[in-house]
């Protein structure tokens, strides 16, 4: 419990120093670490690789792959991640359309229809961080423009409140209705104007209409009626915002370049479907383009078969768009997030993966004059960053966090998904995956293959290109947990008792990619020892165990071949007669249950209802073979004698035996379940009396008193050497069957509960033996006679018996030793059996000296075993022989995702371990 | 037809009873009751005293004159009465449709017989702010009224309060359009004003019989000294006022981000130290930028804002009152009036606000003296000290408990509320109709026993001529 407790505890410290950074770097000031930055700067190179980014207030302080990072700054670690610039659109639908009617009205302002107090999580989560408004797309003229961050304090989200003026081209502001103010209060002296028709009303009237409405605005005419429209249009024409137009259609787009080039003014292209036909007038006019692709993911777009757009192919477009400094925007009236998708589609169009990412960032960013702040990691610009899982131009790739001026305003809800991807998946005996990957919810894998769904928001480990995973390495078996206790633990016992969470010796062993551990006692007990299958890594018992008992441990070692039977038969038949009464049970069961269904009358005499119960007697404390031992006196030397006795009621009788002074004689007395009184009758020459045995017992099988010979009082002191068990019967019975009828189940013994198990198949029984003569004894009973799933363990004579060994599908456990001498010359063990078929794992007999194993095992590979056999032997071979392979050995669905990443094979290459997880969880190695 | 109307609310109350008192007592002492008088200490048994409608002692200890109405309110409760600071409630609909109205002015559309007044005297509420809706750009003037009167004049505590304002979007209008309007009204009295100000000098040169001689922009700064309200026109006067600081605004903040721009319009056009924040339930967000101004605000009806994550569809709740006080703001509570139930009362908005951590003294002065401060009327109204108004309620129990009842309130001293003739509530409570029932099962009763007195008799008439019969019968047989 103490352990358990103190294990807690250093958890708990654990996680609080590695919570704390995060928590500190609300503040605005730490350092990231990566294994990739993607600055996606004009002077930094284009990939960092395990990088670091330092922040201080909110700003980029440097960026590099070797800083040294000031002690005072609070380190986060993404060791398995991408970051990049947070994403800028140029063109969403976040600003929606004012309701104004006026074709031209300069007045109205994007930034007011900002929600600045906003939660934009879902922009966030797909990476954008800083977007432009629009005032509307529906008139001529709809106002200005401005360019907001959708995170962050809300007083520093807006960067440009004016940004643009922004101007429509297109059918869609054609013939705007009429204006129709009315003036109030009307009264005889103010009338009510008229309605005002307003243009443009064609093609060529639309930049007509503009022009006049900015010679309008700067001569200060106005209407009948004061509008703020016409000083907001003076003013910024005065201020020389830039011009955002919209043109989709290639007339509108030149129109667009021509009108620029006239009033010499700056400013951009948005839309622009037909971009591509005029992509040369813009090339030379040096017009930047907000590309926003027509294209329609939340549903297939409807009938579109008038829209001459849509005979073109993005692709085509895309192409011939080259050379002009181009940004990509989402499709006109699709929500934000379509961004990265937006970008997928032109990259996979052909536009360059660099420029496709620029696109998205950097020229956007250009493009709106927010460059000096965000669009790419440069020193002092704001701490705009994404924290990706991958590459961000990989489908799969999604947003970990997303940082705004130095501020982590995303972190995805962590649902437990993991994602590993990896050079090599190992996931089971020829069966490998290269650029493999495997996906695990709930501490269980799901998925693994060439490629995986991708949850959002699960956690990514990516291990590409070299890493190589297998399933968490098993030693098949250990003593890991006992903690030197070298008792003989009895079936009665459940080993994983003694396990709670995973402490430091248990991560050592863990840490070695061993997973899992068969558990056993140190000693095995006559009546068979029980095995338990943990894993090495979690918190909670009941997750560390994946099956106790998981084998009965037999002990033939060391017995004489004659014996082996003898030995291997007593836990059998107990077990035996144990699961008789449960088959008998279950029979009756269903024989009852069947019976009742069909409505026939059940059998209810007194005898099927009751049963004796015999039960061993508890044995008595005089009866059996003791030691006596006299000295003292005139003895010149102690004195031993046996004395065989048996305990009748109150009564003793026995036999005494003295080799030393060579007689026999009976012994009479009494004993009161202490204290022993006897005489000796015996032929001893000059003896008159017979002496006298007055002893106490001191303790259980120890008595301690004096003999009385001839007046002479010697102490005596006696060892019980043997003692025999009664059995017999007591007089209470038990029911067997309710008063309906109803078969009542036996009482569960749990130390027949592990041998009904292997009776019943379910678990193996793990033999110790040595010899060829003790091996062919364990297989004619356990698997000829009784048909079980045998283990051998240690096994040095199996050579012996390769054939039956291998037709019998019986797996050896061979020793720790790699190498023995036999026959003069070394002996390699495990490549033997190996080679001729046999199937292998391997053991540490050891605690946390299992963290040894793998390189043991690499021993034995260096030593001929093939690689692929030591693999399969330390995973599914091992999990197979213990019948734990449901669970753990293997990568697939449905399995524990209890898995090891290696730098490379780890015993073809001797690769070491670089990561593991358990249970779906990564440990901390 | 309205003066019926009026009379018979009055009738209805018990209040014409009250007020067609030929003189209403000039002083009146209560005594013996728990005082709260919100500014200073509890006293457990005191006495109030009002002369001529001002309060001119609370104590422990005070000499009643001897030609007082002494009043005996031992075991009751005397609290100032609450002020309403925000409510369109007692025009006859909230708004106008046009959104720039300056020239509008509640004065007209004040409904003296409106039920909500009658409501407002029933919860304690003897001073209401009524303003213009939300629904609009720039609104017209508000005034603090007695909810109790004939005439809008008789009413009124103080006129030409505030303009209301507001940057959230009037129903079928965005942010930008709304905005726009405000601009553009403030730009537009901007042009106005110095059109009228080069006309001023016009006309002053005119006087003298001289031509303008200076550039139109010397004329216009010339003339801006010699504008007078009369030179206003209607549509601008409000405004000009509300520049000058003589009206208050009062905007609304539907949502966090409109507060930046009210406070924006505010300052750019020189009567932020004019203006108090009416806030909607979700403005509370933009508390450090309300931290920074300092300025009043009104909290929304609903205290508390629910808000769901986007992504994990987690609900957050937020108690409004809480984070404004935290903030040390000047804060008023409001009635909301729409819900039936609990919400309506003040007393019941200050015990929520003590149940989420808000001091007991800061809870009741949200709805006393706060709205007092924030409206200007501190000085007669929002707290039982000597010098102010003799408005008090007078309550069954502590203001805070649910079980508390009204049971009588005074205004000026004089009784404007008395629960015992409040008709209305007796019929809302079912009183009325019990008594009802209990009236006619008494008469029906009485019927019946009359019935029965003269059901006998008819029996006793009606076995006479049996009893005659029977009598003969047997005679008969006897025959």
């Amino acid at each position: 419990m103490i352990r358990v407790r103190t294990t807690m505890l250093i958890l708990t410290v654990v996680v609080a120093a590695v919570t704390l950074p995060l928590v500190a770097s609300a503040s605005g000031s730490f350092a990231i670490r990566a294994r990739r930055i993607l600055p996606v700067s004009a002077t930094l190179p284009w990939e960092i690789t395990d990088g670091v980014i330092i922040v201080r207030d909110g700003r980029i302080a440097a960026i590099g792959a070797d800083l040294q990072i000031p002690s005072d700054l609070p380190v986060i670690e993404f060791w398995d991640s991408t970051v990049t610039p947070g994403l800028v659109a140029a063109a969403t639908d976040l600003g929606r359309d004012h309701r104004g009617d006026e074709s031209v009205a300069a007045g109205y302002r994007a930034v007011d229809t900002f929600d600045r107090y906003q939660n934009y999580a879902k922009a966030l989560a797909s990476g954008v961080t800083t977007v432009h408004l629009s005032p509307g797309v529906h008139r001529l003229v709809t106002g200005q423009g401005a360019v907001v961050k959708l995170g962050g304090p809300s007083s520093s989200r807006v960067i440009r409140p004016q940004a643009d003026l922004t101007i429509n081209l297109g059918p869609d502001v054609m013939n705007p209705p009429p204006d129709v103010t009315f003036s109030f209060p009307a009264s005889a002296d103010v009338p009510i104007p008229l309605p005002r028709r307003q243009r443009p009303a064609s093609r060529m009237g639309q930049l007509l209409a503009l022009d006049e409405a900015i010679r309008n605005a700067m001569a200060g005419k106005d209407g009948e009626q004061f509008s703020i429209h016409t000083p907001a249009l003076a003013q910024v024409w005065k201020e020389k915002l830039p011009l955002r137009i919209r043109a989709d259609r290639a007339a509108d787009v030149s129109g667009a370049i021509r009108f620029l080039r006239e009033k010499d003014r700056g400013g951009y292209i948005t839309g622009g479907a037909q971009a591509g036909r005029v992509a040369d007038a813009l090339r030379a006019a040096n017009v930047p383009l907000v590309y926003q692709p027509r294209d329609s993911y939340l549903l297939p777009g409807a009938d579109i078969g008038t829209d001459p757009s849509a005979l073109g192919s993005p692709a085509r477009d895309l192409q011939s768009l080259q050379g002009i400094k181009l940004a990509l925007a989402p499709p006109a009236g699709q929500p934000v997030v379509g961004l990265r998708l937006a970008a997928l589609r032109a990259c996979g169009s052909g536009l360059d993966p660099r420029r496709t990412l620029e696109a998205i960032t950097r020229i956007p960013a250009e493009i709106l004059a927010v460059d000096s702040r965000v669009g790419s990691l440069g020193v002092g610009k704001d701490a705009d960053m994404l924290v990706l899982t991958s590459d961000p131009l990989e489908v799969s790739c999604h947003v970990q966090r997303v940082y705004i001026a130095g501020r982590c305003v995303f972190t995805p809800p962590t649902d437990g998904a993991l994602i590993i991807k990896a050079g090599t998946v190992w996931a089971g005996p020829g069966n490998e995956i290269h650029e493999g990957q495997i996906l695990v919810e709930e501490g269980k894998i799901v998925s693994v293959g060439r490629s995986v769904p991708h949850p959002p928001f699960a956690r990514v480990i990516d291990v590409r290109p070299d890493g190589f995973v297998t399933p968490g390495l098993i030693d098949a078996h250990s003593h890991l947990g006992l903690q030197g206790d070298r008792t003989a633990a009895g079936t009665k016992f459940r080993l994983s008792k003694l396990i709670g969470a995973a402490d430091v010796t248990d991560r050592r062993v863990c840490s070695a990619g061993i997973t899992t551990v068969l558990m056993a006692p140190y000693a095995v007990s006559a009546m068979g020892s029980p095995f338990a299958a943990v894993k090495t890594a979690g918190t909670q018992r009941p997750k560390r165990v994946i099956r106790d008992p998981a084998a009965v441990l037999l002990d033939v070692s060391n017995a004489d071949p004659i014996a082996v039977q003898e030995i291997l038969g007593k836990p059998l038949a107990a077990g035996k007669e144990y699961l008789d009464k449960w088959i008998k049970y279950e029979k009756d069961l269903k024989e009852f249950l069947e019976k009742k269904k069909k409505g026939e009358k059940i059998d209810v005499s007194e005898k099927s209802k009751e049963e004796e119960i015999k039960k061993p007697a508890e044995l008595d404390p005089i009866t059996g073979t003791w030691r006596v031992s006299i000295t003292g006196g005139p003895l010149p030397e102690p004195m031993t004698m046996m004395i065989v006795v048996r305990l009748v009621g109150s009564a003793v009788e026995g036999r005494v035996t003295s080799s030393s002074m060579g007689f026999t004689g009976r012994l009479s007395g009494t004993f009161d379940g202490s204290h022993l009184s006897a005489e000796i009758e015996a032929d001893i020459p000059g003896l008159d009396t017979p002496p006298k045995i007055e002893a106490d017992l001191v303790e259980e099988d120890h008595l301690k008193g004096t003999v009385t010979v001839m007046d002479i009082s010697l102490p005596l002191e006696a060892w019980r050497i043997d003692k025999k068990e009664v059995e017999f019967t007591v007089g209470r019975r038990r029911r067997l069957r309710t008063q309906s009828g109803r078969p009542l189940p036996p009482k569960v013994d749990q130390s027949l509960e592990p041998l009904k198990r292997l009776l019943e198949k379910k678990i193996p029984a793990v033999v110790k033996v040595s010899t060829p003569a003790q091996i062919r004894e364990v297989l004619a009973l356990l698997v000829d006679k009784h048909e079980l799933h045998v283990v051998l363990l240690g096994a040095e004579g199996a050579s012996v018996h390769v054939a039956q060994l291998a037709e019998k599908k019986v797996t050896v456990v061979v020793p720790p030793t790699v190498l023995r001498m036999r026959r003069w010359r070394d002996y390699h063990q495990a490549d033997d059996l190996a080679r001729r078929g046999i199937s292998i794992a391997f053991q540490s007999n050891a605690e946390d000296g299992a963290r040894d194993l793998p390189a043991v095992v690499l021993y034995a590979v260096e030593r001929g075993l093939d690689a692929e056999e030591a693999l399969t032997a330390m995973t599914t071979g091992a999990a197979k022989a213990f019948k734990i392979d449901d669970r753990v050995g293997s990568i697939g669905p449905g399995k524990d995702a209890d898995l090891v990443i290696f730098n490379r094979h780890p015993f073809r290459d001797a690769g070491y371990v670089k990561r593991v997880v358990v249970s779906g969880k990564e440990v901390r190695l | 037809m309205n003066t019926k109307r009026i009379l018979l609310t009055c009738c209805l109350l018990g209040l014409g009873a009250a007020h067609s008192e030929a003189v209403p007592p000039a002083k009146v002492a209560f005594e013996g009751g728990r005082i709260i008088p919100v500014v200073g200490e509890e006293i457990a048994k005191g006495t109030l005293l009002i002369e001529h409608g001002k309060i001119t002692a609370v104590g422990k200890k005070v000499e009643i004159p001897y030609d007082a109405m002494v009043i005996d309110v031992s075991g009751k409760v005397l609290f100032p009465g609450m002020i309403s600071p925000h409510t369109w409630r007692g025009l006859d609909r909230p708004n106008e449709n046009l959104p720039v109205a300056p020239y509008l002015d509640v004065y007209d559309a004040i409904d003296p017989s409106s039920l909500s007044f009658e409501d407002a005297l029933r919860d304690g509420v003897l001073a209401v702010h009524v303003i213009q809706g939300n629904n609009c750009v720039i609104g017209g003037v508000s005034r603090v009224v007695r909810p109790i009167g004939r005439t809008p004049d008789e009413m009124t505590i103080k006129p030409s309060i505030a303009l209301k304002l507001s940057t959230s979007p009037k129903t079928g209008s965005e942010r930008m359009s709304q905005m726009a309007a405000m601009r553009e009204a403030f730009l537009e009295l901007a042009y106005y004003l110095e059109n009228l100000a080069e006309a001023r000098y016009e006309a002053e040169l005119k006087k003298e019989n001289k031509e303008v001689d200076v550039h139109p922009e010397e004329a216009r700064t010339r003339g801006r000294e010699l504008i007078r309200d009369e030179d206003l026109d209607d549509k601008h006067r409000n405004l000009v006022k509300l520049k000058d600081g003589r009206v208050d605004a009062w905007i609304y903040c539907g949502a966090a981000t409109d507060v930046a721009p009210a406070i924006e319009t505010a300052k750019r056009n020189g009567f932020l130290e004019h203006t108090v924040l009416v806030l909607g339930t979700e403005a509370y967000r933009a508390v450090k930028e309300l931290r920074a101004v300092g300025r009043p605000v009104v909290l929304p009806e609903v205290l508390v804002h629910q808000e769901r994550d986007p992504i994990t569809g987690e609900l957050n709740e937020t108690f409004i009152p809480k984070v404004i006080h935290d903030a040390g703001l000047l804060y008023a509570l409001q009635p909301n009036p729409s819900s039936s139930l609990a919400e309506r009362f003040l007393t019941y908005q200050a015990a929520r606000c003590v149940r989420h951590g808000i001091p007991r003294r800061a809870a009741l002065k949200a709805i006393t003296l706060n709205p007092a401060k924030i409206l200007g009327i501190d000085d007669q109204l929002g707290s039982l000290e000597v010098g102010k108004t003799g408005n008090v309620v007078i309550l069954s129990g502590d203001p805070l408990d649910f079980n508390t009842w009204v049971e009588k309130a005074y205004i000026d001293g004089i009784l404007a509320y008395d629960r015992a003739k409040d008709e209305r509530l007796k019929v809302l409570l079912g009183l009325k109709k019990r008594q009802r029932e209990k009236e006619k099962q008494e008469k029906d009763k009485q019927e019946e026993e009359e019935k029965k007195e003269t059901g006998e008799q008819e029996e006793k008439k009606e076995e006479e001529p049996s009893k005659k019969k029977s009598t003969q019968s047997p005679s008969g047989e006897n025959r």
